[in-house]
């Protein structure tokens, strides 16, 4: 029995190994292609200025959607921000889902918002609106006022209202580099048959200064777990899905800043309310419906045009956060179970899928299995002291090299922080991210399942400073 | 042991020279890059000092000799041809392609005709700019090549319009058995009305309907004024996108045209609703006042695009238009035309006070 026991210990410890050893290639093979695609991209646009895009007729009008939920912090400067973005022809639509604040009232006195007569198509079913406001002074403004349902349906209830063949998906306490269309919009007009979905980079606002819309000040912030997701969104924006973009398998476009061809997502059905992963949802299910009509099409990660949003800087506030993403990430996966593997859905099915399937949503299970493991082998007496501690140091080794490499990715990058002292504080923190801040978050992540197969399905508030204004 | 404790110290070591590699690597990126820029800043200026001396000397010798005079700077010296050959005009252009032929053309036409994308897109912008007819076959290359490299051609054809080329395009578009619209649109669209004569001659051949929609589109998208006459005579075709397509550039004429008012209110009673629907818009677009009852009555339309579109018309046509929208509003015998007539009432008010 004890032999049994043995040996199948001996197993799951081979597995986790070359797991271990696959999902760390994996990132950094990311990683370089990553800083193949940014150097592609600054060669592509070196000649280029992006405000000529002005020029070209048929370039196509966009609506912003911006879902808020007790956001009164923050929204006045992010609807500025969308105010003041540079774009021949846009709208923006604030989708109040029910928030119990001040939002929608600070809205409203802000941009001097009348109640509107607006006819609409309702095209996908969702909660009630209970009014629509256009401000005389702004015309490309509107703030729909709903019955809170989350953010797939406020999506929904925008994209029902919204004018335009392009729609860009936006938090409502996010703010766009004024350029940040214009880039994103590229691809849409290069090849506008095959692009259908464009994601851009996303950056942390914390610390940093913010006038009149706009980040005018690049700073770090002095909130410890906003130090380290920023190493974090460095490694899953610079390093991940542009690396992913490189060979054709992004399956995730933020919801805090996408922008997508309204007539497919309409197509597929809209956003679908059912799970707190809206986004990968929307992007499996688009991938989902492309090959199943055989239609090609390209989703492109840009690695240039900057939205700014703020992080969590509690760690419980973080903690509820990446619940959600995991059980999002869960959800949209078993949600569309039947692409997994499947040689009809191309290289969505055969790659896209069983990759984040086996790095990203089994991914805690094994860390925690893993732990299971030492601990068992430490309590009967088995564990290999040395074995563990060359294993221990060397997955530190690979895990700091990996933040460094994302650090690396950030000084690539635009709007970088510009001080050395910034970059010293970041490659301490790259440094000691590996010791506790990643398996806190993977033990978030596990616990996350529990609350999945329990069938949590809330989206917990945040705690927001709202902006820092510059003095 | 003892032989773990040399993989740990070793392992420490490594991975400090990691970082403190990465880390020198970034201060000495940073420090290069700040040296490049300042540099940079220097020799441009020096370049563009020595331009202005060109455009004031007119001088053949001396502009072939400021051309020999930065061979390492070439990238600098494209940008600053670049900027200046989109921004001025007359005889100083014959020195800035002096200058590019001596300095540049070579090496551009060579990487235009490389096997990186990203070279060939690099040197599209300034070969675009600066071609002569020799060049043409080598732009269709470069307007049919991926779309990033298409868009810069594009971009670049509609800073400067290059006729002879524009005319190979026509004959090119003329010829394709399944052209791009879209970027035959945004090339020709951006060399405004100096393509007049051609599009004439063009709607005047037997063209299939996609290509003589194509060039209906265009009169009404540079505008083309004198081309709505030519136009006109399409408004009878059997083929219903033809006649949308007639509807829709009417309506961006900028002048009176009796003609034009007749034709839009004819298609305003079109059998297909596309067709109405767009030359209602049209008809409020030109503010037509005397198509006042059409509109009213379309406002009735069974269609929901007609009936915003004639609502809209009616609130451009001003007091008298929004008159009748308050009857239409304020009516019971149709609460779809009232409940439109209200709502554009209503967003025309808001738009109003702004």
């Amino acid at each position: 029995m004890g032999e049994i026991i043995n040996t199948v210990f001996q197993i799951i410890t081979s597995v986790i190994l070359v797991y271990f050893f696959a999902l760390n290639s994996i990132y950094i093979i990311l990683i370089l292609l990553s800083i193949i695609g940014i150097n592609h991209y600054r060669n592509k646009t070196a000649f280029v200025s992006f405000k000529e895009l002005f020029h070209l007729p048929l370039i196509k009008p966009i609506s912003i959607i911006a879902p808020v939920y007790n956001e009164e912090n923050s929204v006045i400067e992010s609807t500025l921000s969308l105010l003041s973005l540079e774009y021949p022809q846009y709208e923006i639509i604030v989708v109040n889902d029910g928030s119990k604040d001040d939002t929608l009232k600070k809205l409203i006195s802000t941009f001097d918002l009348k109640i509107t007569n607006r006819i609409y198509r309702k095209v996908i079913d969702t909660k009630t609106i209970k009014n629509i406001y256009t401000s005389p002074t702004i015309s490309k403004l509107v703030v729909i006022d709903k019955k809170n349902g989350g953010k797939a349906d406020a999506m929904n209830a925008g994209l029902n209202i919204s004018r335009y063949p392009l729609f860009c998906t936006l938090d409502g306490d996010s703010i766009l580099e004024k350029e940040a269309l214009l880039k994103m919009v590229r691809p849409f007009l290069e090849d506008p048959e095959k692009t259908v979905a464009a994601g851009g980079v996303i950056r942390l606002s914390n610390g940093c200064e913010v006038k009149s819309g706009q980040v005018v000040n690049v700073q770090l912030p002095r909130n410890i777990p906003a130090l380290f997701q920023i190493i974090e969104y460095y490694r899953a924006f610079l390093g991940g899905r542009l690396g992913l973009s490189m060979i054709k398998s992004v399956l995730i476009i933020s919801g805090a800043f996408g922008l997508f061809r309204k007539d497919i997502t309409l197509q597929c059905g809209g956003y679908n309310t059912n799970t707190v992963g809206e986004d990968v949802d929307l992007i499996i299910r688009i991938r989902k419906y492309l090959h199943e009509k055989k239609i090609p099409f390209s989703i492109q990660f840009i690695p240039d045009p900057i939205c700014w949003t703020e992080a969590p800087e509690s760690m419980k506030d973080l903690s509820r956060q990446r619940n959600r993403w995991q059980r999002g990430l869960i959800e949209a996966i078993i949600h569309n179970s039947r692409v997994f593997l499947n040689p009809r859905y191309g290289i969505t099915g055969l790659f896209a899928v069983p990759g984040y399937v086996v790095f990203e949503m089994l991914g805690p299970i094994v860390e925690m299995l893993g732990y299971i493991i030492f601990i068992s082998f430490f309590a009967v007496g088995k564990l290999n002291y040395a074995f563990c501690w060359m294993f221990f140091i060397f997955a530190v080794i690979l895990g700091v090299i990996l933040s460094l490499l994302s650090l690396l990715l950030g000084e690539y990058s635009i709007r970088r922080y510009p001080r050395l002292r910034d970059v010293a504080i970041l490659f301490l923190f790259s440094i000691l991210e590996n010791f506790f801040y990643r398996q806190y978050l993977s033990l978030v992540r596990f616990k996350a399942f529990f609350d999945y197969l329990l069938g949590k399905q809330s989206w917990e508030e945040m705690t927001k400073k709202g902006f820092t204004k510059a003095k | 042991m003892s032989s773990l404790l040399i993989f740990i110290n070793y392992s420490l070591i490594y991975l400090f020279s990691i970082a403190i590699s990465i880390f020198l690597f970034i201060v000495a990126r940073r420090f290069i890059l700040q040296y490049h820029k300042k540099r940079t800043h220097l020799i441009s200026k020096k370049i563009e000092n020595d331009i202005l001396k060109v455009y004031s000397r007119q001088n053949k010798i001396f502009s072939l000799k400021i051309a020999k005079k930065y061979p390492r700077y070439s990238n600098i010296l494209i940008k600053i041809l670049v900027k200046h050959m989109e921004t001025i005009k007359g005889p100083g252009i014959d020195q800035l392609r002096l200058i590019y032929d001596a300095a540049l053309k070579k090496n551009l036409l060579k990487n235009t005709h490389s096997r990186l994308t990203y070279k060939r897109l690099r040197a599209t912008r300034p070969f675009v700019l600066f071609s002569s007819l020799e060049d043409t076959s080598q732009i269709m290359k470069l307007l049919n090549d991926k779309p990033v490299v298409r868009l810069a051609a594009i971009n670049a054809l509609s800073r400067r319009p290059n006729l002879l080329v524009i005319n190979q395009i026509f004959e090119t578009f003329e010829r394709d058995p399944d052209p791009d619209m879209r970027s035959y649109m945004n090339v020709l669209f951006a060399m405004g009305d100096e393509i007049e004569d051609l599009v004439r001659s063009y709607l005047k051949k037997p063209l299939s309907s996609n290509k003589i929609m194509f060039f209906i589109e265009l009169v009404g998208a540079i505008p083309l004024p004198h081309l709505y006459i030519d136009i006109i005579a399409f408004a009878r075709s059997t083929d219903k996108e033809i006649r949308v397509k007639v509807a829709k550039a009417l309506g961006t004429i900028n002048r009176p045209l009796p003609k034009v008012n007749a034709v839009l209110m004819e298609l305003s009673s079109d059998d297909a609703w596309e067709v109405s629907a767009q030359a209602l818009k049209s008809l409020g677009k030109l503010k037509i006042v005397s198509a006042i009852d059409t509109l009213a009555q379309a406002v009735y339309s069974p269609h929901w695009y007609c009936r915003l579109n004639a609502g809209t018309a009616l609130a451009n046509l001003g007091n008298k238009g929004k008159q009748r929208l308050k009857q239409l509003a304020g009516q019971k015998r149709d609460r779809y035309a009232a409940e439109m007539a209200q709502m554009i009432l209503e967003n025309s008010i808001y738009h109003e006070t702004g």
